[in-house]
């Protein structure tokens, strides 16, 4: 299988699902200045993202239960985790992904609180988070749709380095297979993404329902993941 | 009448099951193009076909979902259109029985379209309309418009079908688990853009289970008299131990569906994803001999944005069409149009839509400009920013249809007049693009003067719109305010011709009720009369400005006393409950007099007003040390939005702005507290976000919030060196180190200065906090661990002993 380049995503951000990150609760009521804070600014962000993505299915899953070792596309990506074997137990194959909004709203965001304006660099920080689940959503979308194509059409949830077992340092080896360089994502010495708003994720395809592993629907109230960096309080 | 249509007014038909599953099961790779299997597999999916109408498919659906330009040219058959469509219909035709319905199959391009992609409207009605008239020529009966994600594309795909062949079209969208499509469309929104363009059949397919879909036709079913379609997901068949196909539990399942799928109103039964002959034949079973379940349409008018509907009848409120996105007498507005800018649009838009408009008028009627041009930088602003239904402001054909390419949804169309010439030009684009439209009632010969004369022209309007397959509930009339100041005595007409109009054709009615106080003083005074008694005459929707208080609260109080507010709701909300509103201004600026010089400082942080707190600090120093104003106005106050913040009243934003006011405030006190001698510290603290973590918005927030407190900070910044963070300290005789950490892989960082620093013998405490840092293990480490930056400043000052 080929990587899938998609550039110039159009992201919509939607007003109440960044007041939710902000913390909002569906029935606070905000002020008409914050609203108006919010409004502006999505439109400020619409200038700032530059959403980018790339991924790639693999149909070759290796699972070593006993060493809890993975090994995927036949030697293509080899690491150690019990969540990913879990996650990929009955799943035929399995997608590789990473994307990103840019640098842009980090950059600006950083300035407008040195500046003084620490409430609309909050809010476009927030704005740049919920884009990236946009675009992470739009994402898995596209991947869904091919899995149709293919007769795969169940997904597990996306599954990103950080959350449970599964280490950061897997991200560099991701990000060359899914010609990260190109989209402008790179890690750090700890193996954190650059922009810090992009993701990486692993998300398994099959052609039968796994109850248990199900896509995360951002339940996060009735969900036990407590170290799950999205988690949101809602 | 088409064979689709006359056997749907008496029977549940059952439709096919998946192509593609069918497909994997004989075999075949499903990696490259599908379609092509139509020339290189032909009998293959004709037998496919085949064992659909034997098990029982009174429709079956060609192979041709992605067979339109755009798809095939991916695989380089572009070139292969006609001859790939024409044998699909061709297989399917010849495994039909003598009244099997042929439904051609056409699906979503692939590409987004604008304004959310960059696929122009134009040519997606191109794509779509090269198809079907392909397929319509080879013989299809019908079209099936298949999984549209987004409600722009299935505008698209209708209006193009329409355009190029006479076929009925079963229009379908995919929902998800939220009971709408990916690009944020419910269910009754569709019904009302769909059927405002003229689908003949109704349908939702899901990536969910039976369960969320009968939701979906359940809304629907009670929404429509339209004829409605499902096909739920089945699950793959598996092999038992005697490699016999059967079903998973969830297709026995889902057959336990079929009774409500009816009972609810579906018309057409079919399976999406998985499906197979087998469980058709279990749909057949169930259909046999039961009649379609009667459905009762709603006759209201009803405007749609992409995620919103509205409805507009005699028994719901009053709804109000924002007027200020219109260039007229405003030369600000006018000078950007003109340059193509949308900065002030924007702005009108937002604060129509927060000031309660249900539908935005927009019109960009500056002269010797590209109003082509502007009208759709105009809509895609407008849509961009708020949800609400567009009301498409122009006289001229060429914007308007253009217009209609940009909104997504169904907009009114502003306006038509019983003019001639307008109605050839305006009415067949109303009814291409399936829009509400708006008549005008003058003529030839000008307004009528009497009511009389202005409800024959309505009659007019309403005969050719009807004539040309627009729905009464399709228009909405306008019988013209003219100026009190210049025709007092025809005041009345105007209203009396609501009246009328109502009793005779029953359409919904708008007017422009500002026009009626034009040149006389106090214009307000007169509106506000005006449209009271508007609305009683059977006014439903004003073309105001929402954002004039008084207005707003005509439409709330008439409608209230018109019984069109049920329970007072609507009322109550904006009146009822809120504190602050009862009080009069006057009342507030008493209290707010009567306040002692620090009280109003500490107001000044709660509210977050940076603009005022400069001028309450001048006057505070007038009377107090700046220490006394850090003291007893700027901490209490920055404390009380701490509190607001800790119960959940206040969130982020308004903390942040409580700080934004603090630190201005900061800038004017700080250089003479120190020549009072007293910086008036609580504590140095050391703060940085440890080595190999780069977020830092975090840290960011709570250094903010400790400096506003009263808290002397260094901070490192991010990404940190140990040793650095660990030196700084010592030589700064910091009292506390507060870092911060993002990551699991980071994190150790925190537990390695901890140990540094007690074998450099240091007592210094040490503060964490981060997203995946937890109370436990801050406890482990031996550090204080706090979840925010209230509650760091709270650890704070108990580590400070304050």
């Amino acid at each position: 299988m080929i990587i899938i380049i998609i550039n110039d995503i159009k992201v919509k951000t939607d007003k109440n699902e960044v007041k939710k990150q902000l913390g909002y609760k569906e029935n606070t009521k905000t002020t008409p200045e914050i609203e108006e804070s919010i409004s502006t600014l999505i439109e400020k962000a619409n200038t700032l993202i530059k959403a980018r993505s790339s991924y790639k299915i693999l149909d070759k899953i290796d699972l070593d239960e006993k060493n809890s070792l993975v090994n995927l596309g036949d030697g293509k990506l080899k690491f150690k985790s019990k969540d990913i074997l879990n996650l990929l137990q009955n799943q035929e194959q399995v997608a590789l992904l990473t994307l990103t909004i840019g640098k842009g709203i980090e950059e600006e965001s950083l300035k407008l609180f040195n500046e003084g304006q620490l409430s609309d660099a909050t809010i476009l920080d927030a704005i740049g988070s919920i884009a990236t689940q946009e675009v992470a959503n739009y994402l898995t979308e596209i991947i869904k749709e091919q899995g149709i194509e293919m007769g795969l059409p169940y997904l597990t949830m996306r599954y990103s380095p950080g959350y449970g077992d599964l280490t950061l340092d897997i991200q560099p080896k991701l990000l060359s297979i899914l010609d990260g360089e190109k989209l402008g994502i790179r890690t750090n010495s700890s193996h954190l993404l650059i922009p810090q708003k992009s993701i990486t994720a692993i998300i398994g395809l099959s052609d039968k329902k796994d109850d248990k592993v199900g896509g995360c629907d951002f339940n996060c109230k009735e969900c036990d993941y407590n170290i799950c960096i999205y988690r949101r309080e809602n | 009448m088409s064979r689709l249509l006359e056997r749907l007014k008496e029977e549940i038909l059952v439709l096919d099951g998946a192509m593609g599953t069918q497909l994997y099961k004989k075999g075949l790779e499903v990696g490259d193009c599908p379609e092509e299997l139509n020339l290189t597999h032909p009998q293959i999916i004709e037998e496919i076909h085949r064992e659909y109408v034997e098990a029982g498919s009174d429709i079956i659906q060609t192979n041709t979902f992605g067979a339109s330009r755009i798809k095939l040219n991916e695989y380089e058959l572009g070139d292969k259109i006609e001859e790939i469509n024409k044998k699909a219909v061709e297989l399917a035709r010849r495994a039909a029985k003598k009244d099997t319905i042929v439904s051609a199959s056409i699906g979503p391009t692939g590409k987004l379209l604008e304004p959310m992609g960059d696929l122009p409207f134009s040519d997606a009605l191109e794509i779509f309309g090269e198809q079907a008239k392909i397929l319509e020529e080879a013989g299809a009966d019908a079209i099936s418009i298949e999984t549209m994600t987004d409600l722009q594309e299935a505008r698209a795909a209708l209006i193009g079908i329409k355009e190029y062949t006479s076929l009925p079209i079963i229009c379908h969208l995919t929902y998800e688990q939220n009971l709408k499509t990916m690009t944020g469309t419910d269910p009754l929104t569709a019904i009302t853009v769909l059927e405002g363009l003229g689908a003949d059949v109704i349908g939702a397919n899901c990536s969910m289970g039976p369960e969320g879909l009968l939701k979906v036709i359940n809304k629907m079913g009670g929404d429509t008299d339209t004829y409605l379609c499902v096909q739920p997901n089945a699950g793959l068949p598996i092999l038992d131990e005697n490699n016999n196909t059967v079903f998973p539990m969830e297709a026995k399942e889902m057959a336990g569906y079929i009774d409500s799928f009816i009972e609810s109103g579906a018309n057409i039964i079919g399976g999406c994803c998985g499906s197979t002959p087998e469980y058709i034949s279990l749909v057949k079973e169930k259909v046999k001999g039961i009649k379609p379940k009667k459905r009762e349409r709603r006759k209201e008018t009803q405007l749609a944005s992409r995620s919103k509907r509205i409805s507009i009848a005699d028994h719901l409120p009053t709804r109000i069409i924002g007027e200020r996105i219109n260039p007229t007498g405003r030369k600000e507005l006018s000078a950007q149009l003109k340059e193509g800018e949308m900065e002030i649009l924007a702005k009108e838009a937002l604060k129509q839509s927060e000031a309660g408009a249900d539908i935005l008028d927009v019109n960009i009627g500056v002269p010797k400009i590209d109003q082509v041009a502007t009208m759709g930088l105009a809509l895609e602003k407008v849509q961009n920013l708020v949800d609400l239904p567009i009301s498409i402001d122009t006289t001229n054909g060429e914007v308007l249809e253009a217009a209609l390419q940009k909104v997504v949804g169904k907009p009114l169309v502003n306006s038509v007049t019983g003019e001639k010439e307008s109605l050839e030009r305006v009415l067949p684009l109303v009814k291409k693009y399936g829009a509400a439209v708006l008549g005008l009632t003058l003529d030839d010969n000008g307004i009528p003067k009497t009511a009389q004369g202005r409800l024959e022209v309505a009659r007019k309007i309403v005969k050719r719109a009807e004539d040309l397959g627009i729905k009464r509930e399709n228009i909405l009339i306008d019988t013209l305010v003219l100026t009190a100041s210049a025709q007092q005595e025809r005041v009345t007409h105007t209203l009396e011709a609501l009246r009328l109009i109502k009793e005779e054709l029953g359409v919904a009615t708008v007017l422009g009720v500002s026009n009626i106080s034009f040149g006389l003083p106090h214009r307000e005074k007169i509106n506000t009369s005006f449209l009271a008694m508007a609305i009683q005459s059977g006014l439903n929707a004003p073309i105001m400005d929402p954002t004039i208080v008084t207005m707003k609260d005509t439409v709330l109080t008439s409608d209230l006393l018109l019984n069109k507010d049920p329970g007072s709701k609507r009322y109550l909300e904006v009146y009822g409950n809120n504190e602050e509103s009862k009080k009069s201004k006057a009342e507030a600026k008493k209290e707010e007099k009567d306040k002692n010089i620090l009280e109003r400082i500490q107001d000044d942080i709660l509210k977050g007003s940076k603009e005022t707190i400069i001028d309450k600090i001048e006057e505070g120093l007038k009377e107090y040390s700046a220490f006394d104003i850090i003291n007893k106005g700027l901490i209490p106050g920055i404390k009380s939005v701490g509190e607001k913040y800790d119960k959940g009243i206040y969130f982020l934003p308004q903390l942040m702005l409580g700080a934004e006011a603090m630190q201005k405030a900061f800038g004017i006190l700080k250089p003479i507290l120190k020549e009072e001698g007293d910086e008036g510290n609580l504590a140095k603290i050391v703060i940085a976000t440890v080595k190999g973590d780069i977020h830092d918005i975090g840290k960011n927030i709570v250094k903010v919030m400790l400096e506003n407190n009263g808290f002397e900070i260094i901070d490192l910044g991010k990404d940190v060196p140990n040793e650095k963070i660990i030196s700084t300290a010592l030589d700064k005789k910091a009292d506390i180190i507060c870092l911060s950490a993002l990551m699991t892989t980071t994190m150790p960082r925190m537990e390695e200065i901890v140990t540094q620093l007690k074998e450099a013998n240091s007592t210094i405490p040490v503060m964490v906090g981060g997203a995946v840092v937890t109370e436990d293990y801050a406890q482990n480490i031996g550090a204080h661990y706090s979840a925010n930056a209230v509650g760091a400043v709270k650890v704070a000052r108990k580590l400070a002993g304050n």
